[in-house]
Parts: C-alpha cells; sequence; structure tokens
C-alpha cells in the first residue's frame, strides 16, 4: 500500500514537471491526472523519477547508436515496465529522438495461459506501457504503432516456465 | 474362497474391458463416465444395395452415444445374433445380456444416388418398440442421416434433445516452412466432415455463431496488426468485415439472441471495452466505459451482457444491462475467471476459472450463484455450451499442443479428441441447425 | 435413473430347493422344480420328491436343454429353437458373464440323457466362469 502511495505522489510530481515540457504532449499528461486514482495504478508504469527523466534527456548524444535489444519482457498478467525493460526501452527512446523519420511497430504479446480475449487486451496494454513511457521520455506518438496479438504468436511455442517468460513481450519492430 | 474368485473374476472382466476400450481404434478418448449408463446395443445395420455401404451407420450412432457417456454400447462380438428386424428379435437374449435398449435397422439405396435408413429402438424388457423411423438423403449425407438418428434415440432414451447433428467450428493452426497457416474448420459434433472456410497466415480468434447458425463472426488481424471482427456467411462462403480500427483491437464477437446485433470488444478509444454493433445499418453503442480490459461479451437476453472485466485488478465475470452503468460483479470464487458464455436457457455460464491450480472450465448457476469447476487439466480455455446444456466443448493444452476435449456440464464426462492438425484451439458449439 | 424393479419379469414358478456348494468344481449347484417351463423344446424331467422354496433373484436366468436324442437347445422363446452345439453355447455364456455377472444356468435335462452327457455340459459351463447351475426337476 505504501508503495502504491509512494508511485501516485511520483506521478504527481512527474505529471506536473511533464505538463511544463514542452517536448511532451499535453492530452497524455491530461488524461492521467483528470482520471480516478485506479487509473494512476495503469499510468504510473510509464514514469521515471524527476532528477533521472532530466539527466536521461540532458545526456542524449548527438548521434544515437542503433539499440542492441528490440524486445521487452514482462511479468505473469502484468503490464508493469521493469528496470531491465526501462532501460533497453531507453535506446530506442534516443534512436527515435534522433531519427524523426523512423517508425515503429510495438507487438504486445502475451503467454498461452488463461483466456485468448484477455490476453489480447492485454497485450495491447503491454505495448501501451511502453508507448506511454516512450511518449513520455520525448518520442512522438506519431512514431509509434501498437498492435497486439496476444497469446496466438509465441516467441517459442512450449509449455513451461521459461517459455512463458519469452512469450510475455513488446517486440519493437521498426519499419521501413 | 468361492467368493473371492468370483471377485477376482469380475475384476480381471472389468479390467479386460477397460483396456479394450482403450486401444480401439476409435479417435475419441473417453477420460470419465458415468458409473451406471444405459446399456445399448446397436446392432449392425445390413446395407440392402449392391457394393458396400458409403460407411458404417451403426457405428457412428454408437460411436456418438458413448462420447456422451451416459451409454454404454454392447460390442458387437457380444452379441449373439444380429436381427435387422422385429421378427428376428430374441428380447430374452437381450435381457440376458443386460441390455436396457436395443437398436436395429438397415439401409437401402434409392432413385437419383439416394438411401433410406429405416432404424427401430426396442425396450427389450417390455418388449416393445420405442421408436421406428425411416430417413432418407443424399448418399453424401450418409453421416448427417446417422447423426438425425442417433439425435432421435438419445431424445426417446433421455428426454433431452439430441446434440449430434450441431456443428463445432474452431481454428487449426500448423506450422508451416516459414511461420503458421490458420484455418477456420466447420466440422460435426463428433469432429468429422471437417470443412476449411477461411485461412490466414496470421493468427484467427473467438469463432461465435449466429443463432441460426448460418453466420459465424471471427476475428483477423491487419497487415498492420490491429484486429478486425469478420462475418463469414454459410450459405454464400463470403466473409465481410464488420468492425476494424487501425491501431486497435476490435475482437471477441458475440451475436445477439435475435440475431440483430453483434457485441465486440474494441480499444478504438483507448482502453478495451464493450460495444454493441446494429447488424442492420452498422450503428454502435458503447456499453462499458473504464480503464481496465472489459471483453469477451456474451448475451444472457437481447438487453444484457456478460463479459470478463480487469476492473477489480484481475478478470472476473460481470453482468450488466446494455444502457446502465451498474456493472454486478458475478464471480468471487478463484482469483481469476474469464470468457463467460451463457447457456441457452440464459441462467447458466461457463468460463475459464483459476483458484491457483491451474486454467479449468468452471460452471455457474446464476440462480444460486454456486461455481462448480468442471475439469482438473494445467491448462482449458475456451468453453462453448452445446446447444441443450449437456456439455461444454473446449481447448485443453497439454505438452504444447492443444486440442478439442468436451466435459458434460455436471462434470461427470470428459472426452479428448485426438486431431490430424498441430493445434486445435477456440472452439464454438453452433445452435441447433434444425 | 434406471428403473430396474419394473422391468425383469419375475420368474415366479421357479423354486429353489436344497442346494450343494460343490467345491471342486468351484459350482453351486441346486436343484429347480420348474413345472411352468412349459415353451422351449420336448423333454422329459426327471421326477423328484423335494421341498420348494422360493427364489430370491428375480432375474432372468440362461437356460439349457438337453433332449432326450442328446442334442443341446437354448431356451430363448424362439419361435421354431435350433440345436446348437457347445461351443456355440460356451460363446454365448461368455458373453452373458461379461455383461451379466452372476447370471445362472438352468439345465433342463431329458431323464433319459446319459450322465457323461450332462456333465459334459456342467464343466463347460464351470470352465465358462458359470458359478451357479441349477438342475431343473419336475415334482412327484
Amino acid at each position: 500500500m505504501s508503495k502504491f502511495k509512494l508511485l501516485q505522489v511520483m506521478l504527481v510530481t512527474g505529471t506536473l514537471v511533464i505538463a511544463g515540457c514542452s517536448s511532451a504532449p499535453t492530452d497524455d499528461a491530461g488524461t492521467a491526472e483528470d482520471t480516478t486514482t485506479e487509473t494512476t495504478e495503469e499510468r504510473t508504469t510509464g514514469l521515471m523519477p524527476l532528477d533521472e527523466a532530466e539527466v536521461a534527456e540532458a545526456e542524449a548524444p548527438e548521434v544515437a547508436p542503433t539499440p542492441s535489444e528490440d524486445i521487452v519482457y514482462f511479468e505473469f498478467d502484468s503490464f508493469a515496465l521493469s528496470s531491465e525493460a526501462r532501460s533497453v526501452l531507453d535506446e530506442h527512446v534516443a534512436y527515435l529522438r534522433h531519427n524523426a523519420d523512423a517508425v515503429v511497430v510495438l507487438e504486445g504479446h502475451t503467454d498461452e495461459r488463461g483466456s485468448a480475449e484477455y490476453n489480447l487486451a492485454l497485450g495491447e496494454n503491454r505495448a501501451k506501457s511502453v508507448q506511454d513511457y516512450m511518449n513520455l521520455r520525448g518520442v512522438e506518438n506519431s512514431q509509434m504503432y501498437v498492435t497486439s496479438f496476444g497469446e496466438m504468436n509465441p516467441a517459442v511455442a512450449e509449455s513451461n516456465e521459461e517459455a512463458w517468460a519469452q512469450n510475455r513481450r513488446v517486440e519493437i519492430k521498426y519499419q521501413n | 474362497m468361492n467368493k473371492l474368485r468370483l471377485y477376482c473374476g469380475i475384476a480381471l472382466i472389468l479390467l479386460a474391458s477397460g483396456l479394450a476400450a482403450q486401444s480401439s481404434d476409435r479417435t475419441i478418448t473417453i477420460i470419465r463416465g458415468y458409473d451406471d449408463p444405459f446399456r445399448i446395443s446397436i446392432v449392425p445395420f445390413t446395407w440392402d444395395g449392391p457394393g458396400s455401404a458409403p460407411s458404417e451407420f451403426s457405428e457412428i450412432v454408437e460411436a456418438n452415444l458413448e462420447r456422451t457417456g451416459q451409454f454404454d454400447p454392447l460390442p458387437r462380438d457380444q452379441m449373439r445374433s444380429w436381427p435387422t428386424r422385429r421378427e428376428s428379435m430374441v428380447f430374452r437374449e437381450w435381457r440376458l445380456l443386460n441390455q436396457d435398449y436395443v437398436v436395429i435397422g438397415r439401409a437401402q439405396p434409392r432413385d437419383d444416388n439416394r438411401v433410406e435408413i429405416t432404424y427401430e429402438l426396442y425396450d427389450p424388457y417390455s418388449e416393445r418398440r420405442l421408436l421406428g423411423r425411416s430417413v432418407t438423403g443424399d448418399r453424401d449425407q450418409w453421416r448427417q442421416l446417422a447423426h438425425r438418428a442417433s439425435d432421435a434415440i438419445y431424445e426417446e432414451i433421455t428426454g433431452v434433445r439430441g446434440v449430434f447433428s450441431t456443428k463445432i467450428a474452431y481454428v487449426a493452426i500448423e506450422q508451416t516452412g516459414s511461420g503458421r497457416s490458420h484455418t477456420l474448420y466447420v466440422a460435426d459434433a463428433d469432429g468429422f466432415n471437417e470443412e476449411p472456410w477461411f485461412e490466414s497466415e496470421r493468427p484467427l480468434m473467438s469463432p461465435a455463431w449466429s443463432p441460426d447458425a448460418r453466420q459465424i463472426a471471427f476475428v483477423t488481424f491487419a497487415p498492420d496488426g490491429s484486429s478486425e471482427v469478420r462475418i463469414l456467411d454459410l450459405d454464400s462462403g463470403n466473409v465481410r468485415i464488420v468492425a476494424e480500427r487501425q491501431g486497435a483491437i476490435n475482437s471477441a464477437p458475440a451475436f445477439s439472441p435475435d440475431g440483430r446485433r453483434l457485441a465486440f470488444t474494441s480499444s478504438r478509444d483507448g482502453a478495451a471495452n464493450i460495444y454493441v454493433m446494429d447488424l442492420s445499418n452498422g450503428r454502435l453503442q458503447q456499453v462499458t466505459r473504464h480503464w481496465a480490459i472489459d471483453t469477451e461479451p456474451d448475451w444472457l437476453d437481447n438487453n444484457t451482457l456478460v463479459y470478463t472485466s480487469g476492473r477489480s485488478g484481475r478478470p472476473q465475470i460481470y453482468r450488466l444491462r446494455i444502457g446502465s452503468d451498474n456493472a454486478e460483479r458475478l464471480t468471487f470464487d478463484g482469483r481469476y475467471n474469464a470468457r463467460p458464455r451463457v447457456a441457452e436457457s440464459g441462467n447458466r455460464i461457463v468460463m475459464v476459472h483459476n483458484d491457483g491450480d491451474g486454467y479449468n472450465i468452471a460452471t455457474m448457476d446464476l440462480n444460486n450463484r454456486v461455481l462448480q469447476v468442471l475439469t482438473g487439466n494445467p491448462q482449458d480455455e475456451a468453453p462453448s455450451l452445446a446447444p441443450n446444456g449437456s456439455m461444454v466443448v473446449y481447448a485443453s493444452t497439454q505438452g504444447g499442443t492443444s486440442r478439442l476435449a468436451w466435459v458434460s456440464i455436471d462434470g461427470m464426462v470428459e472426452n479428448v479428441m485426438p486431431s490430424r492438425f498441430g493445434n486445435v484451439r477456440e472452439p464454438a458449439w453452433s445452435p441447433f441447425t434444425y | 435413473m434406471r428403473n430396474k424393479g419394473n422391468r425383469r419379469r419375475p420368474m415366479a414358478e421357479i423354486n429353489v430347493v436344497p442346494y450343494i456348494d460343490v467345491m471342486l468344481v468351484l459350482l453351486v449347484i441346486f436343484m429347480v422344480t420348474a413345472p411352468m417351463l412349459t415353451q422351449g423344446v420336448d423333454v422329459e424331467l426327471p421326477r423328484v420328491s423335494t421341498e420348494p422354496l422360493p427364489t430370491e433373484d428375480d432375474r432372468e436366468n440362461l437356460i439349457v436343454s438337453v433332449t432326450a436324442d442328446q442334442e443341446y437347445y437354448l431356451e430363448l422363446g424362439e419361435e421354431s429353437p435350433q440345436s446348437v452345439p457347445l461351443t456355440e453355447i460356451q460363446t454365448f455364456v461368455r458373453q452373458i458373464l461379461e455383461n451379466n455377472p452372476g447370471t445362472a444356468v438352468l439345465v433342463r435335462g431329458d431323464q433319459s440323457v446319459p450322465y457323461g452327457r450332462v456333465v459334459e455340459l456342467m464343466v463347460m459351463l464351470q470352465q465358462s466362469g458359470v458359478h451357479n447351475v441349477g438342475l431343473v426337476t419336475e415334482p412327484l
């Protein structure tokens, strides 16, 4: 519960900062502010503490290297971004910000467990988590398309914990 | 000492018959059945025509009845005689064999490539004929004729309408050289006569029958990855897109009981919510408005939906009257309840249920809200009810392979149907077809 | 689900008299009087003096007749019964026991039939797994 409150505080701080930042689109921030506390829980996934974000923006290099990883992974029935996922996404943020004509498809997937239609929506939420995170870090929404295949396109077609972990993912696919 | 020997003998007989049942080459494996099923003899039918019969009529009927778990058909090598008419029936013989019912009959060719099948159902104790019918059809409708006969026999004995003539739609997934192929099939309820209707290299999901069984709504994926709802017309074979939106989910279709509207899920306004489309003019009505996932709608009646919602933090099943904002949570047992499907009667649902021990099929009586778990496999999903409410077909994944399985609504009978396809998923049981 | 009570037609006229448990062949042999078994092939039953007891079991029994000309017949109520070889009786007995364990077999032997011919039948029944054999007699 205390963790939840901390996230709420972080959200409010983050929202205020972003609202004042010209590069962040205002519509997303507005949504987060207007909705209920339950929305807060969802929206926090894309947020970082204030100073870290500023540092990342300040240190963005002139020429961004090609990102090394293009898949981020998730916990079961969750669309929260792990710290590993964030560091993978930071590379893409840097690249996309320096290549304004680059476009990515964010393809959400789940493991096979549970209901296929629910998983389709869960996969979309994962892809949207990635989109929100990258958008808040300065990537234009016009550079990102969100899709989901739910459990229908597993990376590893097996039924075990290892395969499931590999399948709960968002693939970041650059379009030509 | 005598008694001991006797019991050992009975045990051996039971064991032997159990082994024999398992090693038979029937496609259906019966996992569980009732303790005291009806004993029925389906005597091999004769074919009074040139050449051989299109296939074994009596075998189809026998397999149909056996699959319900309510019947224990006598193997034909256990019959002393194979009568085809009443005159040659020796009732005491069937009483000695402890048979509750005997079915006899014959098939013969008619003009224009048609066949006529006559079947009769007898009670060997009263020595009365309970049923006697002739059905005529094209030669290639042979299996359909057998299913019709099975329906009539089942109904005469149990008082419940049979579902052997109904269909099951499902998606078969095959590994191809470069990826996977996905095919929407429609098959007889026993899995035979499968016909492909739509094929895609991208996934197919969620087939749903129209109440007149002439259309199937299902979900495809556009090249850009957004899902879209299509409707297949089984009379013409035409497929049309009814719901699409780039960059959004459009899925989980369900026809209303009157067939005039289609409920589905769309994330066109951000979160996955439920919409209802008037099929006559395409007009949309948004039914749920929530940031959490709302999906998998089905109709309790023409104005009320049940659906899965993640609003409590985990998927649970809710009920909502269209036009109202007052969603009522129905499931409280277990941490995961999803994909409700409504029985024809409207007072029962089946769902995917998890209480921490795998994903099972469960049912809930909406009158008393009692939830009963029907299966015990690690990973079952996509339950769909037979139109008579007696059985649930679902997809069961074991060892990385998904197959179709059936369970009776009381959980007493369970069957698995091996498929010639790599993976079979998303079954949808049709309404009655006649 | 099933109404077992009314379905079986009781054979009220068959009565069981003192029975002998023959351990050696694991057969329970009992003698029955069957004055009402008028149907079936023509057999002159041995006449004995017994005190009849009512049968407890109203289930269907298999009746095998052995005629004076030493032929075997299954009494199934057929209009014109045919004599059957011992092997065919054995097949049917096994089918019955498989589906209806504990069914008794009543032997309806003509009194003029050689003892050996009846024993042959009874040995076959015992080998087939029959545990109850009744010898049908006529009361004095």
